[in-house]
């Protein structure tokens, strides 16, 4: 995508005020995370007497610290290397299923025609809103029933919903396609599958790695989920969570702002490497005009 | 599909059931993880350990066990103890999920002492529902002012005994203008101000609640608190409540100058932060406030101290004639209890017995900084260099008060249909009243703008408030299924 | 506006079976999934808003219409109740009729190529990673009338025109405090509709762009007449989403407000009750009355929306 060739005046002008407005809200953006980064090699007093100033004595005390910490289970003791591989595996293995499923479910209700498909459609969109009172007892009882909890593959399952955020963004995305891609396939004896597989989906790649980050996030950062259900393999998040709570609760603020920093690392490098990914222009070459 | 999933259901309920195995020497504990830590009930295991040789204890130290209890109770779990807050524990012990404690009440502890009688008296009501005990009750809270002694001590400024000497001292401060950095040469450089709290506004409560007490003697709540007839919100038959909230309008709401600007929006950890670099004299607090500020406390500017409630005009008297000393327990719903599920009770039984004991109610405090267990410490022998000032100071208040709890057990309280702190719904007024004195208008000419009549009726408030529970009280009575 | 894949009527019976096959295999275990987890998990719930807890009998039973009927005595006569249904509702303009045209036009300029729109890209998405905790913290600190600027500034301005000048409390009355997490929604919500918007902008063909730029047309015509009509599926799903969060709205009043009852929401009112394991049935009866009316008003918004704009494929 190219932008205008030739700007008229006006047209610069305009661009030039809205540079300035986009860099003032970018502004306020990184603000709290350059606060947050400097604020943690500060010591806990330092942060307390003036929030806003630089450390005096910066160090990586608070790194250190929290890269010492141990977690027990009932199956042995994690540090924080272990628990970043678990959520490494967890978020990884959930979410390619979760973003698969998400567009095969979404594909066939955007664009075939069965009994069923809006009451899908329907139902899916009210649970997106209908709030969960009270499910925690009715589906723990499920995971124990069905053996799977305190398991990697009962979390996978629980994770691998596929009729949430992802697949409504999909499902808007695959009806806006134009069915002559796939009737030019199927004329040429393509099956249904293989038409998902070698046109839809190469298609729907830049928009499936977006929400695929997007879900790949909240799943790196939920703790309430692995803190119930996998007590056994801690997670960063749940190893984390515990570390930033026992430090809120005796005011070790900017330690919980290196441990803070620590978790976000590997999310901003990711997305920072993905962003092109997303933003590439995918279209199946030669069928417009 | 359906006789699938339910030969599925009915296998694997098969298998999970032979795989729960219970060693009889191995103690699980959770405990809530917040400002007490865990070094208090690492150190009580080990000695447990230590007197029950073979034995193992683990602990859990969790900051959202709270909510993951019900989970636990209800479809079984490793543990053994509780330790929480915030745990709903009627309404789980009459599901018959929580393990029923009266015979262990009648057990002795040490010395012939049962433990019924080790438990603080106050507190015993709240440990029990339809006849039976199912809980001991954890803390033995204290709240109210805390001080910074330091800065008093360096401004010559006296602890107010009474609530005119509180108002007096509040005066003196805020008229002081002391510059909080003595180095800022600004014009309008902040000063040192009487008070600064917080958008938690129930932190009040333990200030007022204490002044309440006063008012009306402690023996008045025990029949407010079985919440039998909406007479109980009568505010002719309950002077104390309003009165004392009106003492704190006039002393805080009319002077809104005498707060830390912007209080009553202020985050809970802004207000402590204002409170620990000096910007003001006096915050409304409780007993955990050292521990949660452990790391952060600046001995050459702070020294904690909580202060006794001052006393109310209208307080009453004792046999001696001096007015009663009062302390509202702050926290009378946390828990000790032992599920009905529990792989080890006769064990769990016996810790509780063992935490019971004067030595582990010594170890407990000495570990908390200065937090007493819900137990009689009349035997209990406390070595003082184990303690803090800001300790000391909370235990004298809590030895020499009489001590009194909204806790109840009245279905009415339980489901949520009324509330005992701020009937009807337990929304505090402070913000209302607050913000109700701090406008322009007032604050350049005070005395015409009361004279126009804005004066706020505290007293139709609670006026008020009865009259809608008592025109709603049959049809909430009707919507509880007894 | 349904638009599946036309069957020629010379397919043989084989080819629509195959079809079936594919269907069932694509959904089986979504469904089957969504069945077990949702479905069973939820209709629990269902079940529970006929039911009341029996005290003396210590579980629960069964109570007809009960939980139904206190939710219509509270609609009509708590005003707490109809506050926390408010507050939640105005969700829905700020962040279908606020965030999202913003965020379109934000998208809009990036893909304009304003200077650093790289770097503006990445700096967007941040909100949607740094933990919530810390950015509200950083919000309300900025707020503070001791630790952050805020205060300061507004006195130094609002003093040359008035003396007197009185700060708002900014989190410590109403409507204020509610304001504030609109902002603060806005603030941190931008971000994350910007990164939608862009891509469903960088699939429009180039060949339509350059057409409308040949034409010699502007920013705002080729905006209106070009981008927004070709991106519109995407833009009445984000409004579609934006709404629900009108049940959603929970973690922001949470850490902006914590003990408010000023701004309410319904998801807020829920999870308190689930955290004090306080007035289940009830709030399972509360949370599904105003998700059933909820549906069909998105729905409809929905299918209206859909119409504004003929579909056109690409």
């Amino acid at each position: 995508m190219r932008a205008h060739r030739f700007y008229s005046t006006p047209a610069k002008v305009a661009l030039w005020i809205i540079f300035g407005l986009f860099s003032i809200y970018a502004f306020t953006l990184i603000f709290p995370f350059a606060w947050m980064l400097v604020n943690s090699f500060k010591t806990n007093q330092e942060f307390f007497t003036n929030i806003w100033a630089l450390p005096q004595s910066f160090s990586f005390r608070n790194y250190v610290n929290v890269l010492n910490y141990n977690m027990n289970t009932a199956v042995g003791s994690f540090n924080i290397a272990h628990m970043f591989l678990l959520s490494v595996v967890i978020t990884l293995a959930a979410t390619v299923i979760n973003t698969m499923l998400s567009a095969m479910a979404a594909y066939v209700i955007a664009r075939y025609k069965f009994v069923g498909r809006n009451l899908l459609y329907s139902v899916a969109l009210f649970t997106l809103i209908m709030p969960i009172v009270g499910t925690l007892p009715a589906q723990f009882r499920l995971m124990q029933n069905l053996n799977l909890y305190n398991t990697i593959p009962g979390i996978l399952v629980l994770y691998s919903g596929s009729f949430g955020f992802t697949f409504f963004i999909m499902h808007g995305y695959f009806k806006n396609i134009s069915p002559t891609y796939a009737e030019a396939a199927f004329v040429d004896g393509a099956s249904d599958f293989q038409v998902f597989m070698k046109i839809m989906l190469p298609m729907a790649k830049p928009i499936m790695i977006s929400l695929a980050i997007i879900y790949g996030i909240g799943i790196w950062n939920d703790y309430i989920t692995p803190s119930i259900y996998l007590k056994n393999y801690p997670t960063l998040a749940v190893g984390i969570r515990y570390l930033t709570q026992t430090m809120v609760s005796t005011g070790a603020y900017a330690e919980m702002f290196a441990t803070m920093i620590i978790s976000i690392i590997p999310i901003l490098g990711v997305f920072i490497a993905f962003r092109n990914t997303i933003m590439e222009n995918m279209v199946a070459g030669g069928l417009k005009g | 599909m359906k006789k699938i999933f339910t030969t599925l259901i009915a296998i694997s309920s098969l298998l999970l059931a032979s795989c729960t195995t219970s060693d009889p020497n191995s103690l699980k504990i959770s405990v809530y993880l917040g400002g007490y830590g865990q070094v208090w009930i690492n150190t009580l295991a080990r000695e447990f350990e230590a007197e029950n040789p073979g034995v193992t204890v683990t602990i859990e130290a969790n900051p959202d066990l709270a909510s993951d209890i019900p989970n636990r109770l209800q479809n079984g779990s490793p543990d053994d103890i509780f330790f929480s807050h915030g745990i709903n524990w009627e309404f789980l012990a009459v599901q018959g999920y929580i393990e029923p404690l009266d015979d262990l009440m009648q057990q002795e502890v040490e010395n012939g002492v049962k433990l019924i009688d080790k438990i603080d008296q106050s507190l015993l009501q709240t440990a029990s529902f339809n006849g039976k005990y199912y809980k001991l009750p954890w803390t033995n809270g204290v709240g109210g002012i805390v001080y910074n002694a330091k800065m008093f001590r360096e401004h010559g400024w006296e602890v107010p005994k009474t609530y005119e000497e509180l108002v007096e001292l509040a005066k003196t401060i805020y008229e002081a203008k002391i510059k909080v950095d003595p180095t800022d040469m600004k014009p309008n450089a902040a000063t040192i101000k009487p008070f600064v709290w917080s958008q938690e506004t129930y932190y009040w409560d333990y200030l007022v609640f204490d002044w309440w007490a006063q008012i009306n003697g402690t023996e008045f709540f025990e029949d407010y608190v079985k919440a039998e007839s909406s007479e109980i919100f009568n505010p002719d038959n309950n002077e104390g409540h309003y009165k004392a909230l009106e003492a704190w309008a006039d002393l805080v709401a009319k002077n809104p100058l005498y707060s830390v600007e912007d209080s009553v929006g202020k985050q809970y950890m802004a207000a402590q932060m204002d409170f620990l670099n000096g910007y003001a004299a006096m915050i409304p607090n409780a007993q955990w406030l050292e521990s949660e500020m452990f790391a952060n406390i600046n001995p050459d500017i702070m020294e904690m101290r909580m202060m006794p409630a001052p006393f109310m005009k209208d307080a009453k008297k004792d046999e001696n004639g001096n007015p009663i000393r009062v302390n509202y327990t702050v926290g009378a719903g946390d828990s000790i209890i032992i599920p009905a599920k529990a792989p080890n009770k006769e064990l769990a039984k016996k810790f509780l017995l063992f935490l019971a004991k004067d030595s582990s109610i010594a170890t407990f405090t000495e570990k908390t900084n200065g937090v007493l267990l819900a137990m009689n410490y009349d035997t209990v022998d406390l070595n003082d260099e184990n303690l803090s000032e800001f300790s000391k100071s909370i235990i004298e208040i809590n030895q020499n008060s009489q001590k009194f709890n909204l806790y109840s057990n009245s279905l009415m309280i339980l489901e949520g249909k009324v509330g005992l702190e701020w009937p009807p719904q337990n929304l505090q007024y402070y913000a209302t009243l607050f913000n109700h004195y701090n406008n322009r208008d007032y604050l350049t000419n005070p005395e015409a703008w009361l004279a126009a009549g804005n004066e706020y009726n505290i007293r139709g408030i609670f006026v008020e408030s009865y009259e809608h529970i008592r025109a709603n009280w049959d049809k909430w009575q009707s919507e509880i299924a007894g | 506006m349904e638009k599946g894949i036309e069957i020629k009527k010379k397919t043989p019976l084989k080819k629509k079976t195959k079809q079936r096959i594919f269907i069932i295999l694509m959904l089986a275990y979504p469904v089957l999934q969504f069945i077990l987890f949702f479905g069973y998990v939820n209709f629990d719930t269902i079940l529970l808003t006929f039911q009341k807890f029996s005290w003396s009998e210590g579980k629960y039973i069964y109570s007809g219409f009960d939980n139904y009927g206190m939710f219509f005595d509270r609609v009509i006569n708590d005003p707490w109740t109809r506050r926390t249904i408010i507050n939640s509702l105005f969700y829905m303009p700020v962040n279908s009729l606020i965030i999202l045209p913003l965020s379109m036009a934000f998208s809009y300029f990036l893909f304009k190529k304003v200077p650093l729109s790289g770097f503006f890209r990445v700096v967007y998405f941040l909100p949607s990673i740094l933990p919530i905790v810390v950015m509200t913290m950083a919000f309300s600190f900025t707020f503070d009338s001791n630790l952050g600027p805020v205060n300061d500034i507004y006195k130094w301005f609002f003093g040359m025109f008035d003396s007197n000048v009185i700060v708002p409390s900014w989190f410590g009355s109403y409507p204020t405090n509610q304001i504030m997490i609109f902002v603060y929604g806005i603030w941190v919500g931008l971000g994350f509709n910007i990164i939608l918007m862009t891509a469903a902008i960088a699939r429009i063909p180039d060949e339509l762009m350059e057409y409308g730029q040949l034409e010699g047309i502007g920013f705002f015509r080729e905006f209106r007449t070009i981008v927004v009509p070709l991106i519109w599926p995407t833009v009445v799903t984000t409004f579609v989403l934006g709404m629900t969060s009108v049940f959603t709205a929970l973690l922001q009043p949470l850490f902006l407000t914590p003990t408010s009852p000023d701004t309410n929401t319904i998801a807020l009112a829920i999870y308190n009750s689930v955290l004090q394991n306080e007035n289940i049935a009830y709030m399972a009866t509360f949370g599904l009355i105003l998700s059933l009316i909820g549906l069909p008003i998105i729905l409809l918004t929905r299918n209206t929306l859909s119409k504004f704009y003929a579909e056109v494929d690409y």
